[in-house]
Protein backbone atom coordinates (compact mmCIF):
# COMPACT_ATOMS: atom_id res chain seq x y z
CA UNK A 1 0.00 0.00 0.00
CA UNK A 2 2.80 2.59 0.72
CA UNK A 3 4.68 1.45 -2.00
CA UNK A 4 1.48 1.39 -4.43
CA UNK A 5 1.06 5.43 -2.72
CA UNK A 6 4.96 6.45 -3.53
CA UNK A 7 4.72 5.08 -6.83
CA UNK A 8 1.50 7.60 -7.33
CA UNK A 9 3.47 10.31 -5.57
CA UNK A 10 5.76 9.88 -8.22
CA UNK A 11 3.50 9.96 -11.42
CA UNK A 12 2.05 13.02 -9.87
CA UNK A 13 5.47 15.16 -9.81
CA UNK A 14 5.81 14.35 -13.18
CA UNK A 15 2.60 15.89 -13.73
CA UNK A 16 0.13 12.89 -13.84
CA UNK A 17 -3.33 14.75 -12.93
CA UNK A 18 -4.74 10.72 -13.18
CA UNK A 19 -2.18 9.59 -10.40
CA UNK A 20 -3.57 12.54 -7.86
CA UNK A 21 -7.19 10.72 -8.81
CA UNK A 22 -6.14 7.27 -7.61
CA UNK A 23 -4.45 9.06 -4.11
CA UNK A 24 -7.77 10.96 -3.97
CA UNK A 25 -9.93 7.50 -4.14
CA UNK A 26 -7.61 6.50 -1.58
CA UNK A 27 -7.73 9.00 1.44
CA UNK A 28 -11.26 11.45 0.10
CA UNK A 29 -13.22 9.13 2.63
CA UNK A 30 -10.95 9.37 6.07
CA UNK A 31 -9.75 12.79 5.26
CA UNK A 32 -14.10 13.94 5.10
CA UNK A 33 -14.54 11.81 7.82
CA UNK A 34 -11.68 13.62 9.48
CA UNK A 35 -13.07 16.94 8.90
CA UNK A 36 -16.17 16.27 9.63
CA UNK A 37 -15.86 15.24 12.89
CA UNK A 38 -13.01 18.39 13.47
CA UNK A 39 -15.66 20.90 12.04
CA UNK A 40 -18.74 19.20 12.58
CA UNK A 41 -20.82 20.58 9.57
CA UNK A 42 -20.90 19.19 5.67
CA UNK A 43 -20.30 22.32 4.37
CA UNK A 44 -17.01 23.07 6.06
CA UNK A 45 -16.03 19.37 5.59
CA UNK A 46 -16.17 19.53 2.05
CA UNK A 47 -14.44 22.77 1.60
CA UNK A 48 -11.20 21.93 4.05
CA UNK A 49 -10.93 18.51 2.31
CA UNK A 50 -10.83 20.29 -0.96
CA UNK A 51 -8.59 22.71 -0.15
CA UNK A 52 -6.59 20.37 1.78
CA UNK A 53 -6.22 18.03 -1.36
CA UNK A 54 -5.36 21.34 -3.40
CA UNK A 55 -2.83 22.07 -0.86
CA UNK A 56 -1.15 18.50 -1.20
CA UNK A 57 -1.19 18.77 -5.08
CA UNK A 58 0.65 21.95 -5.19
CA UNK A 59 3.13 21.13 -2.46
CA UNK A 60 3.81 17.56 -3.56
CA UNK A 61 7.15 18.32 -4.80
CA UNK A 62 8.00 19.18 -1.36
CA UNK A 63 7.18 15.73 -0.25
CA UNK A 64 9.86 13.23 0.60
CA UNK A 65 9.56 10.91 -0.54
CA UNK A 66 10.93 8.66 2.30
CA UNK A 67 8.69 10.32 4.90
CA UNK A 68 4.74 8.90 5.60
CA UNK A 69 2.41 10.15 3.19
CA UNK A 70 -0.52 10.31 5.30
CA UNK A 71 0.49 11.72 8.72
CA UNK A 72 1.73 14.29 5.79
CA UNK A 73 -1.78 14.23 4.73
CA UNK A 74 -3.92 14.36 7.70
CA UNK A 75 -0.70 17.50 8.82
CA UNK A 76 -2.54 19.69 6.20
CA UNK A 77 -5.85 18.71 7.00
CA UNK A 78 -5.55 19.17 10.21
CA UNK A 79 -3.92 22.55 10.12
CA UNK A 80 -6.67 23.88 7.38
CA UNK A 81 -9.08 22.73 9.65
CA UNK A 82 -7.87 24.72 12.79
CA UNK A 83 -6.98 27.47 10.54
CA UNK A 84 -10.93 27.61 9.46
CA UNK A 85 -12.03 27.12 12.69
CA UNK A 86 -10.51 30.42 13.57
CA UNK A 87 -11.83 32.09 10.94
CA UNK A 88 -15.27 31.33 11.01
CA UNK A 89 -15.80 29.67 14.18
CA UNK A 90 -19.02 31.68 14.86
CA UNK A 91 -20.55 30.63 11.90
CA UNK A 92 -20.07 27.24 12.25
CA UNK A 93 -21.38 27.17 15.77
CA UNK A 94 -24.47 28.47 14.13
CA UNK A 95 -24.61 26.06 11.71
CA UNK A 96 -25.30 23.50 14.29
CA UNK A 97 -28.54 21.78 14.22
CA UNK A 98 -30.57 22.55 17.39
CA UNK A 99 -31.65 19.86 19.68
CA UNK A 100 -34.03 18.68 21.92
CA UNK A 101 -32.34 18.25 25.12
CA UNK A 102 -34.94 15.33 26.10
CA UNK A 103 -33.00 12.15 26.25
CA UNK A 104 -32.75 9.94 29.34
CA UNK A 105 -30.16 7.76 30.25
CA UNK A 106 -28.69 7.24 26.74
CA UNK A 107 -25.57 5.09 28.01
CA UNK A 108 -28.26 2.80 28.45
CA UNK A 109 -29.49 2.25 25.25
CA UNK A 110 -26.34 1.95 23.87
CA UNK A 111 -25.83 -1.09 26.25
CA UNK A 112 -28.63 -2.99 24.27
CA UNK A 113 -27.46 -4.97 21.03
CA UNK A 114 -30.59 -5.41 19.16
CA UNK A 115 -32.17 -1.75 18.29
CA UNK A 116 -35.20 -0.68 17.43
CA UNK A 117 -35.49 2.44 15.37
CA UNK A 118 -36.40 4.74 17.94
CA UNK A 119 -33.14 3.44 19.59
CA UNK A 120 -30.73 3.78 16.76
CA UNK A 121 -32.65 7.53 16.20
CA UNK A 122 -31.56 8.13 19.99
CA UNK A 123 -28.17 6.46 19.21
CA UNK A 124 -27.84 9.12 16.53
CA UNK A 125 -29.00 12.12 18.35
CA UNK A 126 -26.04 10.32 21.21
CA UNK A 127 -23.70 10.95 18.60
CA UNK A 128 -24.92 14.65 17.49
CA UNK A 129 -24.54 15.07 21.45
CA UNK A 130 -20.85 13.60 21.15
CA UNK A 131 -20.31 15.96 18.06
CA UNK A 132 -21.61 19.00 19.65
CA UNK A 133 -19.32 18.42 22.61
CA UNK A 134 -16.63 18.10 20.42
CA UNK A 135 -17.13 21.07 19.01
CA UNK A 136 -16.72 23.22 22.43
CA UNK A 137 -12.53 21.24 22.63
CA UNK A 138 -9.96 23.77 22.03
CA UNK A 139 -8.81 22.97 18.41
CA UNK A 140 -5.65 21.08 19.84
CA UNK A 141 -7.11 19.47 21.79
CA UNK A 142 -9.94 17.68 18.95
CA UNK A 143 -7.85 16.88 16.68
CA UNK A 144 -5.66 14.42 18.91
CA UNK A 145 -9.22 13.10 20.28
CA UNK A 146 -10.30 12.84 16.32
CA UNK A 147 -7.06 11.41 15.51
CA UNK A 148 -7.42 9.08 17.97
CA UNK A 149 -11.21 7.75 18.25
CA UNK A 150 -12.41 8.58 14.35
CA UNK A 151 -9.30 7.84 12.86
CA UNK A 152 -8.08 5.40 15.16
CA UNK A 153 -4.34 6.04 14.62
CA UNK A 154 -1.78 5.27 17.30
CA UNK A 155 -0.47 7.75 20.09
CA UNK A 156 2.99 7.25 18.26
CA UNK A 157 1.00 8.49 14.33
CA UNK A 158 -0.96 11.10 16.55
CA UNK A 159 2.79 13.07 17.78
CA UNK A 160 3.93 12.52 14.03
CA UNK A 161 1.13 13.87 12.73
CA UNK A 162 0.73 17.09 14.88
CA UNK A 163 4.65 17.25 15.37
CA UNK A 164 4.04 17.31 19.21
CA UNK A 165 6.27 15.67 21.99
CA UNK A 166 4.24 12.43 23.01
CA UNK A 167 3.69 13.93 26.33
CA UNK A 168 2.00 17.00 24.96
CA UNK A 169 -0.06 14.44 22.91
CA UNK A 170 -0.98 12.32 25.34
CA UNK A 171 -1.46 16.01 27.99
CA UNK A 172 -4.22 17.07 25.21
CA UNK A 173 -5.82 13.64 25.12
CA UNK A 174 -6.33 13.38 28.90
CA UNK A 175 -7.47 17.22 28.65
CA UNK A 176 -9.63 16.03 26.38
CA UNK A 177 -11.38 13.07 27.28
CA UNK A 178 -11.93 14.93 30.88
CA UNK A 179 -13.43 18.35 28.97
CA UNK A 180 -15.98 15.64 26.87
CA UNK A 181 -16.70 14.00 30.21
CA UNK A 182 -17.90 16.74 31.55
CA UNK A 183 -20.15 17.86 29.26
CA UNK A 184 -21.43 15.02 28.57
CA UNK A 185 -22.54 14.42 31.86
CA UNK A 186 -24.18 17.84 31.88
CA UNK A 187 -26.08 17.19 28.55
CA UNK A 188 -26.99 13.83 30.24
CA UNK A 189 -28.29 15.97 33.81
CA UNK A 190 -30.07 18.56 31.57
CA UNK B 1 -3.93 4.72 46.76
CA UNK B 2 -5.56 8.20 46.64
CA UNK B 3 -8.01 10.18 44.79
CA UNK B 4 -6.28 12.59 43.36
CA UNK B 5 -4.74 13.96 40.35
CA UNK B 6 -2.56 10.33 39.90
CA UNK B 7 -5.72 8.46 40.32
CA UNK B 8 -6.87 10.20 37.38
CA UNK B 9 -3.99 9.71 35.26
CA UNK B 10 -4.02 6.08 35.75
CA UNK B 11 -7.86 5.95 34.36
CA UNK B 12 -6.48 7.63 31.56
CA UNK B 13 -3.17 5.31 30.87
CA UNK B 14 -5.77 2.61 31.36
CA UNK B 15 -7.70 4.02 28.58
CA UNK B 16 -4.61 4.10 26.48
CA UNK B 17 -3.49 0.58 27.42
CA UNK B 18 -0.62 1.90 28.93
CA UNK B 19 -0.69 0.08 32.23
CA UNK B 20 1.03 -3.12 32.57
CA UNK B 21 -0.48 -5.99 34.39
CA UNK B 22 0.28 -4.69 38.18
CA UNK B 23 -0.74 -0.96 38.09
CA UNK B 24 -3.98 -2.57 36.19
CA UNK B 25 -4.74 -4.75 39.61
CA UNK B 26 -3.79 -2.13 41.82
CA UNK B 27 -6.09 0.16 39.64
CA UNK B 28 -8.76 -2.12 39.92
CA UNK B 29 -8.80 -2.61 43.68
CA UNK B 30 -8.52 0.84 44.18
CA UNK B 31 -12.08 1.02 41.87
CA UNK B 32 -13.85 -1.46 44.28
CA UNK B 33 -13.09 0.24 47.05
CA UNK B 34 -13.70 4.36 46.18
CA UNK B 35 -17.30 5.27 44.84
CA UNK B 36 -15.96 8.64 43.34
CA UNK B 37 -13.49 6.77 41.26
CA UNK B 38 -15.44 4.18 40.02
CA UNK B 39 -17.86 7.14 38.82
CA UNK B 40 -15.30 8.69 37.33
CA UNK B 41 -13.91 5.77 35.58
CA UNK B 42 -17.95 4.64 34.07
CA UNK B 43 -18.20 8.28 32.81
CA UNK B 44 -14.71 7.58 31.00
CA UNK B 45 -15.60 4.24 29.35
CA UNK B 46 -18.75 5.41 28.04
CA UNK B 47 -17.22 8.05 26.09
CA UNK B 48 -14.77 6.05 25.09
CA UNK B 49 -16.77 4.08 23.35
CA UNK B 50 -19.25 6.70 22.34
CA UNK B 51 -16.64 8.34 20.62
CA UNK B 52 -14.88 4.98 19.07
CA UNK B 53 -18.44 4.25 17.60
CA UNK B 54 -19.25 7.58 15.96
CA UNK B 55 -21.12 6.73 12.67
CA UNK B 56 -19.04 6.70 9.56
CA UNK B 57 -19.87 10.22 7.56
CA UNK B 58 -20.46 9.47 3.85
CA UNK B 59 -18.22 12.13 1.78
CA UNK B 60 -19.97 13.63 -1.01
CA UNK B 61 -20.08 12.14 -4.24
CA UNK B 62 -18.69 15.41 -6.02
CA UNK B 63 -15.61 15.77 -3.74
CA UNK B 64 -13.18 13.77 -6.01
CA UNK B 65 -14.85 15.87 -9.12
CA UNK B 66 -14.57 19.03 -7.05
CA UNK B 67 -10.91 18.65 -6.01
CA UNK B 68 -9.77 17.25 -9.91
CA UNK B 69 -11.39 21.15 -11.03
CA UNK B 70 -9.55 22.88 -8.65
CA UNK B 71 -5.85 21.29 -9.42
CA UNK B 72 -3.83 24.46 -10.92
CA UNK B 73 -2.33 23.49 -13.95
CA UNK B 74 1.34 23.55 -14.49
CA UNK B 75 2.87 27.02 -14.66
CA UNK B 76 5.66 27.00 -17.79
CA UNK B 77 8.43 27.49 -15.84
CA UNK B 78 7.45 24.70 -13.94
CA UNK B 79 7.40 22.67 -17.32
CA UNK B 80 10.74 23.71 -18.21
CA UNK B 81 12.22 22.60 -14.81
CA UNK B 82 10.45 19.48 -15.44
CA UNK B 83 12.04 18.90 -18.86
CA UNK B 84 15.28 19.34 -17.81
CA UNK B 85 14.86 16.86 -14.70
CA UNK B 86 13.31 14.47 -17.16
CA UNK B 87 15.79 14.64 -19.77
CA UNK B 88 18.65 15.89 -18.86
CA UNK B 89 20.79 14.56 -22.40
CA UNK B 90 17.62 16.39 -24.33
CA UNK B 91 18.04 19.75 -22.26
CA UNK B 92 22.02 19.59 -22.17
CA UNK B 93 21.78 19.34 -26.43
CA UNK B 94 19.25 22.14 -26.21
CA UNK B 95 21.39 24.33 -24.08
CA UNK B 96 24.24 23.36 -26.46
CA UNK B 97 22.53 24.49 -29.49
CA UNK B 98 21.76 27.68 -27.73
CA UNK B 99 25.00 28.63 -27.07
CA UNK B 100 26.04 27.76 -30.58
CA UNK B 101 23.28 29.76 -32.14
CA UNK B 102 24.02 32.75 -29.97
CA UNK B 103 27.94 32.25 -30.44
CA UNK B 104 27.64 32.24 -34.41
CA UNK B 105 25.08 35.32 -33.73
CA UNK B 106 27.27 36.88 -32.07
CA UNK B 107 30.03 36.13 -34.63
CA UNK B 108 27.56 37.49 -37.06
CA UNK B 109 26.84 40.53 -35.74
CA UNK B 110 30.11 41.22 -34.52
CA UNK B 111 31.69 40.93 -38.03
CA UNK B 112 30.56 44.04 -39.25
CA UNK B 113 33.84 44.86 -40.57
CA UNK B 114 35.08 44.32 -43.58
CA UNK B 115 36.99 41.06 -43.80
CA UNK B 116 38.84 39.02 -46.45
CA UNK B 117 40.01 35.49 -46.73
CA UNK B 118 43.52 36.17 -47.99
CA UNK B 119 45.53 39.61 -48.23
CA UNK B 120 47.88 38.95 -50.36
CA UNK B 121 47.55 41.33 -53.27
CA UNK B 122 44.19 42.76 -52.30
CA UNK B 123 43.84 46.50 -51.84
CA UNK B 124 41.44 47.84 -49.34
CA UNK B 125 39.92 51.27 -49.94
CA UNK B 126 36.96 52.32 -47.49
CA UNK B 127 34.36 49.42 -47.74
CA UNK B 128 35.47 47.80 -51.41
CA UNK B 129 37.93 45.77 -51.73
CA UNK B 130 40.03 45.76 -54.63
CA UNK B 131 41.33 42.86 -56.68
CA UNK B 132 43.58 44.52 -59.32
CA UNK B 133 43.94 43.74 -62.87
CA UNK B 134 47.03 40.95 -63.62
CA UNK B 135 46.38 39.70 -59.44
CA UNK B 136 45.46 35.77 -59.28
CA UNK B 137 44.49 34.64 -56.75
CA UNK B 138 45.11 31.03 -55.50
CA UNK B 139 42.22 29.19 -54.17
CA UNK B 140 39.35 30.20 -52.53
CA UNK B 141 38.21 33.93 -51.64
CA UNK B 142 35.83 34.92 -49.24
CA UNK B 143 34.89 38.67 -48.30
CA UNK B 144 32.74 39.62 -45.95
CA UNK B 145 30.77 43.52 -45.89
CA UNK B 146 32.28 44.42 -48.27
CA UNK B 147 32.10 45.71 -52.11
CA UNK B 148 34.14 43.84 -54.19
CA UNK B 149 35.81 44.93 -57.21
CA UNK B 150 37.14 41.99 -59.30
CA UNK B 151 39.58 43.01 -62.04
CA UNK B 152 42.06 40.31 -60.87
CA UNK B 153 41.11 36.53 -61.00
CA UNK B 154 40.26 34.21 -58.78
CA UNK B 155 41.01 30.40 -59.37
CA UNK B 156 39.26 28.79 -56.74
CA UNK B 157 35.33 29.39 -54.85
CA UNK B 158 34.07 32.61 -54.22
CA UNK B 159 32.11 33.89 -51.31
CA UNK B 160 30.19 36.57 -50.39
CA UNK B 161 28.82 37.24 -47.22
CA UNK B 162 26.97 40.66 -47.24
CA UNK B 163 29.07 41.67 -49.64
CA UNK B 164 28.22 42.11 -53.53
CA UNK B 165 30.75 42.48 -56.35
CA UNK B 166 30.67 46.43 -58.35
CA UNK B 167 32.12 47.29 -61.35
CA UNK B 168 34.99 49.93 -62.11
CA UNK B 169 33.63 50.50 -65.25
CA UNK B 170 29.91 51.72 -64.92
CA UNK B 171 28.29 50.60 -68.08
CA UNK B 172 28.90 46.75 -68.22
CA UNK B 173 26.15 44.64 -69.96
CA UNK B 174 26.68 41.06 -68.97
CA UNK B 175 27.78 42.27 -65.19
CA UNK B 176 26.86 38.56 -64.21
CA UNK B 177 29.22 36.88 -67.33
CA UNK B 178 31.93 38.86 -66.54
CA UNK B 179 32.12 37.71 -62.58
CA UNK B 180 32.43 34.19 -63.41
CA UNK B 181 35.04 35.21 -66.44
CA UNK B 182 37.19 36.46 -63.33
CA UNK B 183 36.13 33.53 -60.99
CA UNK B 184 37.49 30.01 -61.59
CA UNK B 185 35.28 28.24 -59.36
CA UNK B 186 31.59 28.93 -58.14
CA UNK B 187 30.33 32.06 -56.88
CA UNK B 188 28.54 32.48 -53.45
CA UNK B 189 26.45 35.04 -52.43
CA UNK B 190 25.29 34.94 -48.75
CA UNK B 191 23.37 37.91 -46.97
CA UNK B 192 21.12 36.47 -44.77
CA UNK B 193 22.16 35.36 -41.49
CA UNK B 194 20.64 31.48 -41.94
CA UNK B 195 22.27 30.68 -44.73
CA UNK B 196 25.34 31.89 -43.75
CA UNK B 197 24.68 29.46 -40.89
CA UNK B 198 23.57 27.17 -43.41
CA UNK B 199 26.97 27.75 -45.07
CA UNK B 200 28.99 27.77 -41.83
CA UNK B 201 27.95 24.03 -40.98
CA UNK B 202 28.32 22.87 -44.50
CA UNK B 203 31.81 24.23 -44.55
CA UNK B 204 32.13 22.43 -41.48
CA UNK B 205 30.87 18.91 -42.08
CA UNK B 206 32.80 18.85 -45.42
CA UNK B 207 35.80 19.45 -43.03
CA UNK B 208 34.87 16.54 -41.24
CA UNK B 209 34.11 14.13 -44.14
CA UNK B 210 37.53 15.37 -45.67
CA UNK B 211 39.33 14.87 -42.42
CA UNK B 212 37.68 11.29 -41.39
CA UNK B 213 37.83 10.39 -45.00
CA UNK B 214 41.38 12.23 -47.13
Amino acid sequence: MDLRINQLIKQVKKGNHEAFGLIIDQYQHAIYQHCYRMLGNHHDAQEVTQEAFVKVYTNIKTFKQNNKFSPWLYRIATNLAIDHMRKKRPVSILDQPIHSNDHTTLLDKQKSKEQTPEESYERLELSETVQEALLTLPPKYRAVIVLKYVRDLPLQEIAEVLELPMGTVKTHLHRGREALRKKLVEAVRS
Amino acid sequence: MACNQSSENELHRYLNRELNQEEENQLKRHLMECQNCQEHYRELKRLDGQLNFLPEIDAPDDLKHNIMHQLPQDPKVKKFSKIVREHPFIAAAVVFFIAMFSSTLTQYHTNQQIFVSSEEGVIKEGNRVIIPEGEVIEGDFTVKNAELVLEGKIQGNLTLVNSQVVSMHEHQDNFLNSVSHHVGGTVTEIDQYFVWVYHKIEHEFKNIVTFVSP
